[in-house]
């Protein structure tokens, strides 16, 4: 009877938390993305409205090591940064040039990933979409057989109005529960913004 | 049943720990949650057109859509910081992604839409191998239906056309275009103000329109500041920063400070607008991105960069 009552507080407390672990970074490369502040907030807003936990990481938190470290825990990342078109990189702050090997590459993020499963990955930075490198190292690809999804970027992104406008739109849309499909839409159309690009499954919702 | 003696003390004050915690945990999740996003936010003020009058046209402009579509659900909200406030009206299942619609408050105009069922249609003229209509035939179809939703398509070519695939996908990226027509006034066209519709490629569906006329006009049109000295003056954020100016693409546009690169604060989301000389330059690395000198004061404006 005691074990009983005991297991179902739990159950119940259990029920009252947050069931899924995510985690969401941010980066604001040494204060020079002036966005960061807003489309950090907008992402873990949407987190906290889907009713799961994060982690957020902001400014000079935001180095390559604690970016790795991090990449084989919860199921949902959110990351702005600078990207590379020639590495397929994205940068950690301790970096300006692609060549330095500061840069976060693809290959770094697969093995740091550890096969982790993710749901939904926004890697907000130019070039993380031009094809499915990126997408790949976080597991995600279309046709995978899986409901998951990655957002990035076809071409360039900028530090400005439409790309804020864009990304916290998009997250304001998933917190919403409205498919990953319909939120760029709802984002492309408040912002005008029309170079982000999906991989792995976009027709589901939170 | 005795509380104390089924769980034990030590147990009922971890067990109470536990709880507080959970409830100020899920107290702080819930507070953030309830934080108005950027874009809409809820309002109390009064707008001219009522709920009732918003809900009518919100009702209309459905059934096109969807017949037999109702208002399911209805807001006021303030868009940015625009003052004025702005109906939202939704309709659609439970579960399903649905139609949107935005009406002005003071003047019961569709100002914008997202229509869940043209997505969903694109996707079954995708499914059903529909082929591409070209652009020109998307285009005419997508403003003769945006026309009879009481959307005000300009008649004039747009400023921007481009294709695009939301999903790497042949089985759900469905085909879709966006026309975009530039804000303009005296004959000086905005940098963030502007027209727009999505619509699909298959049959010219609208599945999203926004007009995005946020900016005040500026308050003046006067250019005091040449070309050559605009450069000038931004030369010393290109040298900062090694920016590669191209002088040949500067521009006077109408764009919204945001004082990147300046003492001041950045700030986003302003009305405020200035005619200003816009300044493209490369990155060193790869990017590009654009500097604005105010075409009357020589001030420096802010800009832009690519990540």
């Amino acid at each position: 009877m005691r074990k009983t009552a005991f297991v179902c507080m739990v159950v119940i407390i259990s029920m009252l938390l947050p069931s899924t672990a995510f985690a969401s970074y941010g980066y604001d490369y040494a204060a020079k993305f002036f966005i960061a502040p807003y489309t950090l907030k907008a992402a873990n807003d949407a987190w906290a409205k889907l009713g799961l936990t994060y982690s957020s990481y902001y400014g000079d938190n935001f180095t390559k090591s604690t970016f790795l470290a991090n990449a084989k825990y919860g199921n949902g990342v959110y990351a702005l940064a600078h990207g590379s078109l020639s590495t397929r990189s994205i940068f950690d702050g301790t970096g300006t040039l692609v060549t330095n090997g500061k840069e976060i590459t693809t290959a770094d993020i697969n093995t740091a990933r550890a096969s982790d499963w993710k749901k939904l990955v926004f890697i907000d930075a130019c070039f993380s979409s031009n094809d499915d490198k990126m997408s790949r190292a976080w597991g995600i690809f279309t046709g995978d057989g899986s409901i998951h999804a990655y957002v990035g970027w076809n071409g360039c992104s900028s530090d400005n109005q439409q790309y804020c406008d864009y990304t916290m739109t998009f997250w304001s849309s998933v917190a919403n529960k409205n498919t990953i499909s319909y939120s760029m839409s709802e984002a492309s159309r408040l912002s005008g913004v029309t170079n982000a690009r999906g991989f792995g499954s976009l027709n589901w919702r939170y | 049943m005795n509380v104390k003696r089924v769980f034990g003390k030590k147990r009922l004050l971890v067990l109470a720990v536990v709880l507080v915690l959970a409830s100020v945990s899920l107290s702080v999740l819930i507070a953030e949650a309830d934080e108005p996003y950027f874009l809409f936010k809820p309002t109390t003020k009064t707008p001219k057109v009522d709920k009732e009058a918003a809900t009518n046209i919100a009702k209309q402009v459905f059934q096109k859509m969807r017949p037999g579509a109702v208002v399911e659900e209805i807001e006021l909200t303030q868009k940015g910081s625009l003052v004025a406030p702005i109906w939202v009206a939704r309709s659609g299942k439970k579960d399903y992604d649905k139609d949107e619609v935005e009406i002005d408050g003071a003047t019961g105009k569709l100002i914008g839409l997202l229509s869940g069922t043209a997505m969903d249609n694109a996707l079954a003229s995708l499914q059903a191998k529909h082929p591409l209509l070209p652009e020109e035939e998307v285009l005419k179809r997508a403003t003769a239906r945006g026309k009879s939703f009481g959307i005000a398509v300009p008649d004039s070519k747009p400023t921007e056309a481009t294709s695009y695939r939301q999903i790497d996908s042949e089985e759900e990226g469905t085909v879709q275009w966006m026309f975009k027509w530039a804000r303009e006034s005296r004959g000086y066209k905005y940098y963030n103000d502007w027209f727009l519709i999505i619509a699909d490629g298959y049959k010219g569906e609208i599945i999203g329109s926004n007009k995005r006329y946020e900016s005040v006009e500026p308050s003046t049109f006067a250019i005091n500041v040449s070309k050559e000295r605009a450069l000038q003056l931004a030369s010393t954020i290109s040298a900062k920063n090694g920016f590669d100016v191209r002088p040949e693409n500067a521009v006077l546009m109408i764009v919204n400070p945001n004082y990147r690169w300046t003492a001041e604060n950045f700030v986003l989301d302003t009305v405020e607008a200035r005619l200003a000389w816009v300044i493209d330059f490369k990155k060193t690395e790869e990017g590009h991105g654009s500097i604005w000198i105010d075409a009357a004061t020589g001030e420096k404006l802010g800009g832009d960069e690519t990540r």
